[in-house]
């Protein structure tokens, strides 16, 4: 069983680039184990790219950055059949969807079309070109980027494709200590060489992990509280859409992990109630009326107000 | 009966009564007993209920106790952690139930039994 001094030190060695961020380190770590996606969304230069270079770092993992733009198609992203001259045949190129942390900068501003051939890689954990299909490498993982502010020459994705993200993790501006400790970093003499991480989980560990992660127990009375807690979301008279059924299995399985990295084997209501806001809240719908009403209803404080009334087994 | 019969029988009735009062009271105070270790669990609750009515519906023992903290009785908070921590095993995994005596879980049950009564 993972113990919690490897969460440890995955959370201390990215704590020595990324100033304060041990719970999105957690989040990233738990999503990861669970096999599911992340959808990162921040103003820009909160350190969402430094965050995940550097939690690819940490894992020994491989690590593709690509930025999404109005003109990309889907060969840009998951590879396509290019004409080799010498051989005189079609030769398949991958792209670069074919690693382990693949980093999908403003995922919102590329087309529909190179969207949905990223979300539909995501969903198979494999892509499929002209009949030819290739497995993506394991583990497989999509860290989307995007910037809630941005309404111009965005494509907004669909509920369907956001439903695909396991965990959305909100990046807010940092606190005054925070700040100053990043202002300090990154002043550094450049002769100091600054903070590089090292890798401190070796791929077989991971896959030992990953293998773990699947005897953690998940028992009926948490399989019902988690059902419960989806119901009680379609039912709010603020909700115009509540949770889907893949939501309610993607936040049991990224509980399940979040058990695993605690060094439990077996999941608790609170590791539920831990990562409900982040696993739901871009999944929900508020009706039009409550959004409009300016009473500072938001998606998050829904799901708050739904979990502190569901009943969890005790 | 003359006057003074009368008087002492009153006196007597006034002081039984105040004293059945004071032990219906105190026993009020008293949490229940449990039977086993899981069914202290469920007095836990039940004290955490009491003595928070403000506690959400949605609410798990690790928060009822985190604020049951706050409040600061000076309890042995590692060993009721550690209890938990057993407890949870059993509920959710493939524990042993827990097993009677918890003297600092039932402590802090009772300190929760009679702060609904200040």
């Amino acid at each position: 069983m993972m113990s919690p001094s490897l969460r440890d030190r995955v959370v201390g060695e990215l704590g020595k680039v990324v100033v304060n961020k041990e719970r999105e380190t957690e989040l990233l770590l738990s999503a990861l184990l669970a096999g599911g996606h992340v959808l990162l969304e921040g103003v820009p230069g909160v350190s969402k790219t430094l965050l995940t270079k550097t939690f690819s770092r940490c894992l020994e993992l491989d690590f593709q950055r690509v930025q999404f733009t109005p003109d990309m198609l889907p060969l840009d992203i998951v590879g396509g059949f290019i004409f080799d001259l010498k051989e005189r045949e079609f030769e398949f190129r991958r792209g670069p969807v074919f690693t382990n942390i693949l980093l999908a900068d403003e995922i919102n501003r590329a087309p529909p079309k190179v969207q949905s051939a990223l979300l539909e890689s995501m969903q198979e954990g494999q892509v499929t070109i002209e009949g030819h299909t290739e497995a993506l490498p394991s583990p497989h993982m999509v860290i989307a980027t995007q910037n809630p502010i941005e309404f111009q020459g965005v494509y907004p994705l669909p509920e369907g494709q956001l439903d695909r993200f396991m965990l959305k993790i909100t990046l807010g501006y940092p606190s005054p200590e925070t700040e100053s400790e990043v202002i300090r970093r990154n002043i550094l003499p450049s002769s100091s060489g600054g903070w590089a991480p090292m890798g401190v989980v070796s791929r077989l560990d991971l896959a030992q992990c990953l293998r773990e992660v699947e005897e953690v127990k998940v028992s009926d009375e948490v399989i019902g509280y988690v059902a419960r807690l989806a119901q009680a979301t379609r039912s709010d008279g603020r909700v115009a859409l509540g949770a889907s059924p893949r939501a309610v299995v993607h936040l049991a399985r990224c509980a399940r992990a979040r058990a695993y990295i605690a060094g439990r084997g077996y999941v608790t209501p609170d590791d539920v109630k831990q990562l409900a806001v982040e696993s739901l809240s871009h999944r929900l719908r508020l009706k039009q009326s409550v959004e409009l009403s300016g009473d500072g209803v938001t998606v998050a404080s829904v799901i708050r107000d739904v979990v502190d009334g569901v009943e969890p087994p005790r | 009966m003359d006057a003074e019969t009368a008087a002492a029988i009153g006196l007597n009735l006034a002081a039984y009564a105040s004293l059945a009062a004071a032990l219906l009271q105190w026993g009020r105070q008293r949490p229940p007993r449990p039977a086993d270790g899981p069914a202290a669990f469920r007095l836990l609750e039940r004290a955490l209920r009491r003595a928070f009515p403000d506690l959400p519906r949605g609410f798990t023992l690790k928060e009822g106790l985190s604020q049951a903290r706050l409040e600061g009785p000076s309890l042995r908070w590692e060993e009721i952690d550690r209890t938990v921590a057993e407890y949870e095993a059993f509920r959710y995994g493939s524990g042993p139930a827990p097993s009677l005596p918890q003297p600092e879980l039932m402590r802090l049950v009772k300190v929760l039994w009679r702060r609904r009564r200040r």
